[in-house]
């Protein structure tokens, strides 16, 4: 059952039914499960969060998303078709209208080829312009994630971080894609540049109306730029919900301890979440957040909570929520909290 | 009053006949800590890095006084600064995998400041890195000492690091971005497990740091810095709630916080350290820039307890 088709009446860009992938490790004597159980859609439009420490699954996620892996067990459709089983001609569809921004911005970009070439690449690949209008179209890319025109002869290793995540940005619009996948986009930048930046993905998702994947470990940026928020832990998405309802009221201990951790103006220094997150390849019996839970109980050792909807919009992998009550009553946010 | 840990006066410091440090002046009282921030090419690293003396003459050239304690870092002999590393001052780097040396267990890493100043034999050495290991929260310290870096998570070497910069019980202790390549919520254990041994030692701190909500909870003091200059100083709460200089300002208004309604990040870029501006380094980014900005340097005044290098601040 995918949630959207309640709540939306078209098909939702990207529906995941139960993925699960692992990998081998020990010479195959075992399997180490990287992702386990994800449900997700993103609808056309919407912008997506997928937050968690390093080592909770997101990249891979993406990357299983992308069809950059094969997922071990269950289903990715993108509109109605199985991502496994596209022919070459949807495959091609599918690279155009899925943009994919790398981590590594700089190591994404051929460092032989000019900012104009990068940009006209995806255009005459993809049949977009007739080829005398691809000049004109660079310009257009260029003004479109404020880059001065004459940067179009420079190449990568002429540009600073900032403006290299931008001509990465540009490359992606270039196949005027219906969704946008960005890993960590904004991370590793100076304040004012990660603001222009972060000012820049905000207008381009609003204005062009793109759906946006946004990868981040860092929640701020998740609720500057995303609508909805999905927050993973070793491979699984432990809560999930609109990103306002989520951080103003987190029903996961995880969620709460992942916000308490960040750095702010008005609270002094909390260390919210003892230990690290456990290796994926000896994932702990029962709920795998339980060995850093404060509010741990008996069966969190027994039960492996699987994700369940808790009111309208809000799915919960959790046995004991925070203030689960108080959501159900409709009392204000933190009652509980 | 004490002689401050950290004392410079005018320093100026030349890469190249570029000014990467130009006339910074700050103190640091004993027993506190101090957190510089700014973005990069600010010359936080730089300033760090000279006052442990690992950038010296002749690859650059000094001007001014730095002091650590009574020790004149400008003039000290090698000999003298060496007996000042690890022993009385402490360094912590940003990228631990890489200041590790991965042909070294944990225990050879923590032997070598304990042998060297301390002169502790082999038994002693092995005792005492348990105990460090164990303050720093590793869980499990004998099974530890055996591990080499790539053994263990980020969270865990930086924990190392500090144990390492902290094994003799340094008077100072300066750390550079400790936490940038970190979790938040590792970040957040490492930080609190640091200030914790650096107030338990009574000693003072410089963290050098990009995250300006991090600065507020962990430093007593902060100095902004902006193309090689301090451009505002003062107590941390202060200067970061209630910032002044223009440049401080903008670095707050672009600083993402849960319920940021719209950044307005500071236009244009720094300029390149080869080619300021005369007046104000600041004035070409400078909203209120006036004409005086573009032309004469400000001076570093006294607001109150902060110190601001502006003409309209």
């Amino acid at each position: 059952m995918i949630e959207a088709h309640i709540t939306h009446p078209e098909l939702p860009l990207f529906s995941l039914l139960d993925i699960e992938k692992s990998f081998p490790i020990d010479q195959g004597r075992r399997r180490l499960r990287a992702l386990d159980g994800i449900r997700l859609t993103v609808r056309a439009g919407e912008s997506l969060a997928l937050v968690g420490e390093s080592g909770s699954g997101k990249s891979t996620l993406v990357r299983v998303m992308l069809g950059l892996e094969t997922p071990s067990n269950g289903r990715i459709l993108y509109g109605a078709h199985e991502l496994a089983v596209f022919d070459i001609d949807q495959r091609r569809r599918f690279a155009r209208e899925v943009a994919y921004i790398y981590q590594d911005a700089r190591g994404s970009l051929n460092p032989r080829m000019s900012v104009a070439d990068l940009l006209a690449e995806p255009v005459r690949l993809h049949g977009l312009r007739e080829s005398t209008e691809i000049p004109n179209r660079v310009d257009e890319l260029l003004s479109m994630v404020g880059l001065p025109r004459d940067v179009r002869f420079k190449y990568p290793s002429e540009l600073s971080g900032g403006q290299v995540r931008r001509v990465a940005v540009a490359r992606a619009l270039a196949c005027e894609p219906k969704v946008i996948v960005a890993d960590e986009s904004v991370a590793g930048l100076d304040v004012s540049v990660q603001a222009q930046l972060l000012n820049l993905l905000r207008d381009l998702q609003r204005t062009q109306g793109l759906a946006m994947v946004f990868v981040t470990h860092d929640l701020s940026v998740a609720a500057y730029l995303c609508q909805r928020l999905a927050v993973m832990y070793l491979g699984r998405i432990v809560e999930k919900g609109p990103t306002r309802e989520v951080l103003e009221q987190p029903l996961h201990p995880y969620t709460r301890g992942l916000m308490k951790a960040f750095p702010r103006f008005d609270a002094p220094l909390a260390v919210s979440l003892q230990g690290e997150i456990p290796s994926p390849a000896n994932l702990p019996v029962g709920c795998r957040f339980r060995s850093r839970c404060e509010y741990a109980q008996a069966d969190c050792a027994q039960v492996d909570p699987t994700q369940r909807q808790v009111g309208d919009s809000r799915y919960l992998a959790c046995l004991h929520p925070l203030g689960y009550q108080a959501v159900q009553s409709g009392a204000p946010a933190g009652a509980l909290g | 009053m004490k002689a401050p840990m950290l004392h410079v006066k005018n320093l100026t410091l030349r890469r190249k006949g570029v000014a990467v440090l130009d006339d910074v002046s700050i103190s640091l009282p004993t027993g506190q800590t101090l957190a510089l921030i700014g973005e990069s090419g600010a010359g936080k690293s730089t300033l760090a890095f000279a006052a442990m003396g690992l950038v010296r003459p002749p690859e650059v050239e000094l001007q001014g006084r730095l002091m650590v304690g009574d020790t004149d870092i400008v003039t000290a002999q090698e000999r003298t600064l060496r007996q000042l590393r690890g022993a009385r001052m402490g360094m912590i780097f940003q990228d631990a995998s890489a200041a590790l040396n991965p042909c070294f267990t944990v225990l050879e890493h923590l032997a070598e400041p304990l042998r060297r100043h301390q002169h502790l034999r082999k038994d002693e050495c092995m005792n005492r890195a348990v105990e460090l290991l164990a303050s720093v929260g590793i869980a499990d310290p004998e099974a530890r000492l055996k591990a080499y870096p790539h053994e263990l998570s980020g969270g865990m070497q930086q924990r190392v690091m500090i144990a390492i910069a902290l094994a003799c019980e340094p008077q100072l202790l300066i750390a550079d971005e400790p936490t940038s390549a970190l979790d938040v919520t590792i970040q957040a254990q490492i930080m609190s497990l640091l200030l914790g041994r650096v107030r338990a030692l009574g000693a003072s701190a410089i963290f050098v740091l990009h995250d300006l909500a991090l600065a507020t909870q962990v430093a007593d003091r902060v100095a902004v810095m902006y193309a090689g200059q301090i451009v505002e100083e003062g107590p941390a709460a202060e200067v970061l709630n209630h910032p002044r200089h223009p440049y401080t300002r903008g670095l707050r208004a672009s600083a993402i916080e849960f319920d940021a309604e719209r950044l307005s990040p500071i236009a244009g870029v720094v300029p390149s350290l080869s080619a300021m501006p005369p007046g104000c380094r600041f004035a070409p980014r400078c909203a209120q820039a006036t004409t005086q900005c573009s032309t004469h340097k400000p001076s570093f005044a006294a607001i109150g307890n902060v110190g601001v290098s502006c003409w309209n601040p």
